[in-house]
């Protein structure tokens, strides 16, 4: 008997998936399951939704498992009519002390969940891989050097639009502990992360960083003049506020502090790590300037 | 009153920040441009141009500053009952949505994510103060 009614849950099932947009993919792990969503969420999309989720997910493992993701990647979509499909998933874990996350939430969905005033109602992540990372199921990732990228972009990027200027990065350097490369002029930035703490450091040679200055705030750009200590600081705020974007989505969670500045003549400035610092040369019209990036895992 | 003759205050603790924003602003062809360096001026200067009959057009304001941030200047508009209405223009370089998410919820009237080149500053001041 149960067998037969099974077969017909199935038939309704495929009848519901016929007629809606919303596609659907359950992947069971041990301790949790991931719903992949794909398409759009339509308003004829949420009988589909509730009955799948309560045959292949709900059903089977609401006892078995305490964590559930609806991991929206692939999702389009949503009309909000179907956020109300969200929170009777999250009333019914809760109330099971089981938790329930939304992961890879592109801008569209965020709006419409921020909009009917939900953005706090749901937990959201930005990839599952960072809600596994809440939940203690994998490990934190380190800071390696493949997140240098964002760093990169975001020095080639602030050059462009606010010096005026096309930087190019070349080969990227690793420094020993108590390596420290000599500059005239120097922007440094301190991070603290979920995974990595650490330092970002703008070093100039002063006779290219009044070009790159003079063509960002125009004449009148030399030592001594209060925009000549600032104007660095403000660099190295930009370039960590552009690789915070990049690096957050990766589930670093990067915070920043105040930047300071330090001016002499071939100064070495001196960050006190036991780790390896990355230093990256940017070429420039004017001549060269590096970013130094210096990283302790936590 | 023409447009170009808002008056328009801008908001920053870096030196640096203001000069870029007030250059695009004489490059964009207006003149009527007053200068803080913090939230705590900013809120004084908006306080004393209703007091002359002169009262600003717009801000544009940092987000992280000193003494007053720009979060905090922008509340202590909204809750002000003369200003409450006065657009708020947020040049900020945290471009994250939980940052931009919480300038909308205080009620920011546009944001713009350094860097930022004079055409995304000029399209974004022209569209508050023509709504204005």
């Amino acid at each position: 008997m149960a067998e037969v009614d099974e077969a017909k849950e199935q038939e309704e099932l495929k009848e519901l998936e016929k007629n809606c947009q919303l596609r659907m993919s359950v992947e069971k792990f041990d301790g949790y399951i991931v719903v992949n969503l794909l398409n759009v969420f339509s308003f004829d999309s949420a009988r589909y939704f509730s009955k799948k989720m309560e045959i292949e997910v709900l059903r089977p493992f609401l006892e078995s498992h305490s964590f559930f993701i609806l991991n929206l990647k692939s999702m389009g979509d949503i009309d909000k009519t179907c956020l109300r499909e969200f929170v009777q998933m999250q009333i019914r874990l809760k109330k099971q002390n089981k938790r329930f996350f939304l992961t890879d939430l592109n801008a569209s969905v965020k709006d419409v969940i921020y909009k009917n005033g939900l953005d706090k109602t749901f937990e959201q992540k930005s990839t599952v891989r960072a809600a596994l990372v809440e939940l203690g199921i994998v490990k934190k990732k380190a800071f390696d050097v493949t997140f240098l990228n964002p760093f990169i972009d975001a020095v080639m990027r602030m050059m462009e639009v606010q010096c005026y200027t096309k930087a190019v990065a070349g080969d990227i350097t690793v420094l020993k502990p108590n390596e420290y490369p000599p500059a005239d002029i120097c922007g440094t930035i301190g991070l603290v992360s979920d995974s990595f703490n650490g330092a970002i450091l703008l070093l100039f040679k002063e006779d290219v960083y009044v070009k790159i200055g003079t063509r960002m705030l125009g004449e009148g750009f030399q030592p001594g003049t209060p925009q000549f200590m600032d104007a660095i600081g403000e660099m190295a705020n930009i370039v960590l506020g552009q690789a915070k974007i990049s690096l957050n989505k990766m589930g670093h969670n990067v915070q920043q502090a105040l930047p300071s500045v330090s001016y002499g003549k071939d100064q070495l400035v001196k960050i006190i790590s036991t780790s390896p610092s990355i230093l990256v040369p940017f070429t420039v019209e004017f001549g060269k300037f590096h970013i130094q990036i210096t990283t302790k895992n936590r | 009153m023409s447009e170009m003759n808002s008056k328009i205050l801008v908001v920053d603790d870096s030196i640096s920040m203001r000069m870029i924003v007030v250059s695009f602003l004489k490059k964009m062809g207006y003149s009527n441009i007053h200068e803080a360096e913090d939230g705590e001026i900013a809120l004084l200067m908006l306080k004393d141009g209703l007091l002359g009959d002169d009262p600003f057009q717009i801000v544009i304001s940092d987000w992280f500053m000193p003494n007053m941030t720009g979060h905090e200047l922008l509340e202590a508009v909204r809750k002000d009952e003369q200003l409450k209405n006065m657009p708020f223009l947020l040049v900020t370089a945290e471009g994250e949505d939980k940052h931009v998410n919480m300038a909308k919820e205080s009620g920011v009237t546009d944001i713009i994510v350094k860097p930022f080149s004079i055409d995304q500053i000029h399209a974004k001041v022209k569209m508050i103060l023509n709504n204005n």
